[in-house]
């Protein structure tokens, strides 16, 4: 019999890219296993341990200092909500600078596509501590390097969005016969908003995250007392926090939910 | 022109509320008469929204009593931390490298495993494939639970349980990535068709059959987009998670910061910011590969 | 003529909306029963009943013998199921896959769990497939994804892939009302192809008269749930298509031409 008699089932190119993409993840993955010596059954194994953990050290949570937490709640809160305005503001300006269609001056779009990519590549909390240098620490700190990521995310997000709609539109109004910033008031920007919307709210989101995250570094809010109380091994106290922190996450969410409803429909 | 102004009061017709007008009728105007060229009641809450945010953005930078001063000097101070960083220092760039290589392989191994236990929640998860509503319920409330707590944060409770070490960072990114991956692979099931699933389901086909056969290749897109960008968001956490005290490039970066080696560790972010924007650049060229494709 | 299914009186209620009101009727081995009604007099729901895509308030199902109606188990519909092909006014194929995989799904509910998982399918079931397509005019398409066909193809593949089932009733909900002129030929062409050579017992749910007429060899009309007319189309008066779509035959006409479906 000829290999000709079974008939492919999916063709032959296509088959043989999805082994040898399986068979590039399945290699990554032991050489991963490998030099990391992760076990997952380990932690299976060490259950008892975990719960241990979980039902003496750490539960119940406590709130230790109202006061204290009150105002890094804040903090933490205004920090995120801070910095996606002032991130907002900014990437829409470079948006357009940056942006396929409505770059005035193409060098300048690639310089903005490259400050953007190394704003979001570098984790905020890197920016934290590259900050502190010049800033030390406090809550300006954190602002700053939620600012710079933020930046990096909407500018691409934003140029993305306006790269999508604007094409088509900007083809029917240069045959109109209109201006380019005509074209952004008139055109681009009605027709982007709810996109720009869309990811303002996706940052903000991120933002509430982050910026605990931030804090824990040096930036300041309620990140940084909750690194304390784990710093002093109190841990009822430290849960207390990070339920905390969840639930205002929470809370955060199902409002971007909500608005997200509302002022898209 | 004139004489549709004068047919009826502005104010009036701007409500638009009437009913059974002539056609003139139907246009808004504003306050002085003139027409509309867009409904403002439409946008009315978009406008809304953008106001209270910028009030309240503004409120929140007021709020938090910034130090105005600390602000123009540590901007005075840009110069000089540049100075101290661009002194490059390739001394321990081996450790580094390899701390470098360790952060990506806790990426790697919490990706590959939050995915698949992702997989098996989503199945459990998705509206349109769970075999009972309130598992479905159930599941979603925990998934918002572990999902509201950063990795980072994840990592640390782990850290203190297990102790020092990659299981801390695998395990912990897990917990995190597990229900995103869970809600996100549910999002795209559900968004296959349920005319779909009903044609294979009158074939006689059952459950098992019906998804590996129809929701898993119709999803499959979605799929990998979401691995990659979990894989990306997974990465950042392990390169950071050494910061509060775990292993990985976080460690050398923080350390080096502690040691004032200032030219060590820009090396090391240096390296960061390499692998993140390689990993950005090859899932662009996948994904426009793949547009291209269909 | 040997009897595939026999119905009697199918009712299905959804709370106090009566869906389907007391239906009754047999389809023969090779006979194609087109059932013609305005929307919303339940042809959809007696069809679903059939293969228990919907469960039946009350009445008797009898397919190849067996009360479909009384089977409740997953268990015992499905090697029921599986003898009767369905074809949908959406097509539903999963577009990303090929035309072939669409195809062979067909074959779903006689594998073994970890094939169908695994996607192996038998040599024989490859080979069938490619006939089936050859006869729908597909051969050529074999590796396409289905999303890039035309409505007419999905719809053909849609039939192949009812065929592969080895069906001994086809039920065709509303199999032409998505596509234009050409294309709703050719697919009812096919379907009545397979009723007279194959062999297959087909109802059909049409909103179009005049196909209906040139097609079937027996109209069941349905009103309000209920049966009005069943007899060869030759019997279908002009004052009965007024009585089951509740309207003057002249404004059917015209939106009959107007190739709209017949209703509201």
């Amino acid at each position: 019999m000829n290999r000709h008699t079974t008939i492919p089932l999916i063709p032959r190119r296509e088959k043989i890219m999805t082994l040898l993409l399986a068979l590039g993840v399945g290699l990554l993955f032991v050489i991963s296993t490998l030099s990391t010596g992760y076990n997952p059954l380990d932690f299976l194994l060490n259950m008892e341990n975990f719960w241990d953990f979980i039902f003496q050290d750490i539960l119940p949570p406590k709130i230790a200092d109202w006061k204290t937490i009150g105002e890094g709640v804040l903090q933490t809160i205004c920090m995120a909500v801070g910095a996606s305005l002032v991130a907002s503001v900014c990437s829409l300006v470079l948006a357009f600078l940056g942006s396929n269609t409505t770059a005035p001056w193409p060098p300048l779009k690639k310089i903005v596509r490259l400050v953007a990519s190394v704003q979001r590549n570098i984790p905020s909390m890197i920016w934290t501590f590259l900050l502190i240098m010049s800033f030390g620490i406090g809550n300006l700190v954190g602002v700053l390097a939620l600012l710079i990521t933020t930046c990096g995310f909407l500018i691409r997000s934003f140029i993305e969005t306006i790269d999508e709609v604007g094409n088509e539109s900007l083809e029917a109004m240069e045959a109109v016969g209109a201006g380019r910033l005509t074209t952004i008031t008139q055109v681009i920007v009605p027709a982007c908003l709810p996109g720009f919307l869309s990811w303002l709210l996706y940052s903000l989101e991120v933002n509430i995250r982050s910026s605990t995250l931030v804090g824990a570094v040096g930036g300041g809010g309620i990140g940084l007392v909750m690194m304390g109380y784990i710093k002093q091994f109190r841990y009822h106290s430290a849960i207390g926090v990070i339920l905390l922190i969840a639930a205002i996450v929470i809370l955060v969410d199902m409002l971007t939910n909500f608005l997200r409803k509302k002022v898209l429909a | 022109m004139n004489s549709i102004a004068t047919t009826a009061p502005a104010k009036m017709l701007a409500t638009g509320s009437s009913q059974g007008k002539t056609r003139q009728e139907d246009l808004l105007r504003d306050g002085r008469g003139r027409i509309r060229t867009k409904d403002p009641s439409r946008d009315r809450t978009l406008h809304l929204f953008l106001l209270a945010f910028a009030i309240l953005g503004v409120l929140a930078l007021v709020g938090m009593k910034l130090d105005m001063e600390q602000l123009i000097q540590g901007v005075g101070e840009i110069p000089t931390a540049i100075g101290k960083l661009a002194e490059l220092d390739f001394s321990q760039v081996d450790i580094t490298f390899t701390s470098l290589l360790e952060s990506v392989a806790v990426a790697i191994l919490s990706t590959v495993y939050s995915m698949l236990g992702g997989m098996v929640l989503a199945v459990f998860l998705a509206k349109n494939l769970t075999p009972m509503r309130w598992i479905s319920t159930l599941l979603s409330a925990a998934m918002t639970f572990l999902r509201a707590i950063p990795s980072i944060i994840w990592v640390l409770l782990v850290l203190v349980c297990v102790g020092f070490g990659p299981d801390a960072g695998i395990i912990g990114i897990c917990i995190f990535s597990t229900s995103f991956f869970a809600r996100s692979f549910a999002q795209c099931f559900e968004e296959v068709p349920q005319e779909t699933l009903e044609a294979l389901q009158a074939m006689g086909a059952g459950r098992v059959k019906i998804f590996f056969s129809a929701v898993l290749p119709s999803a499959l897109t979605g799929v990998i987009a979401w691995t990659s960008i979990s894989f990306e968001s997974n990465f950042e956490a392990s390169s950071v998670l050494g910061t509060v005290g775990a292993g990985g490039i976080g460690y050398v970066i923080s350390n080096s910061f502690g040691r004032y080696a200032y030219g060590q560790a820009i090396v090391a972010i240096g390296m960061v910011l390499l692998f993140t924007y390689a990993m950005e650049m090859l899932f662009t060229f996948v994904k426009e590969k793949k547009a291209r494709i269909g | 003529m040997e009897q595939v299914l026999s119905i009697r009186g199918l009712k299905k209620y959804y709370g106090s909306t009566r869906a389907v009101e007391n239906v009754s009727f047999d389809v023969a081995r090779g006979e194609l029963v087109v059932i013609i009604g305005p929307s919303g007099a339940g042809k959809s729901t007696v069809l679903r009943c059939i293969n228990r895509m919907i469960q039946p308030t009350e009445g008797e199902i009898l397919f190849q013998g067996q009360d479909m109606a009384a089977l409740h188990r997953e268990s015992q519909l499905k090697p029921l199921r599986r003898q009767i092909g369905m074809i949908f006014q959406s097509f539903n194929l999963v577009y990303r896959l090929s035309v072939f995989q669409n195809v062979l799904h067909g074959r779903l509910g006689y594998l073994s769990t970890p094939d169908a998982v695994l996607g192996r399918y038998s040599e024989e079931d490859k080979k069938k497939a490619l006939e089936i397509l050859e006869m729908v005019g597909l051969r050529g398409m074999l590796y396409k994804r289905a999303g890039e066909l035309s409505g007419g193809q999905k719809q053909r593949v849609g039939i192949a892939r009812a065929l592969m089932q080895d069906p001994v009733l086809l039920l065709c909900d509303e199999p032409i009302a998505s596509l234009d002129p050409n294309s709703s030929k050719v697919i009812m062409d096919q379907i009545q192809q397979m009723a007279h050579k194959k062999q297959i017992a087909c109802i059909v749910n049409l909103h179009q008269v005049d196909v209906a007429r040139t097609y079937a060899d027996r109209i069941v009309g349905i009103h309000q749930g209920r049966v009005v007319f069943d007899d060869v189309p030759e019997k279908l008066t002009d004052q009965m298509i007024e009585t089951i779509y509740d309207a003057p035959l002249s404004q059917l006409t015209v939106n009959m031409e107007g190739g709209k479906a017949v209703n509201e």
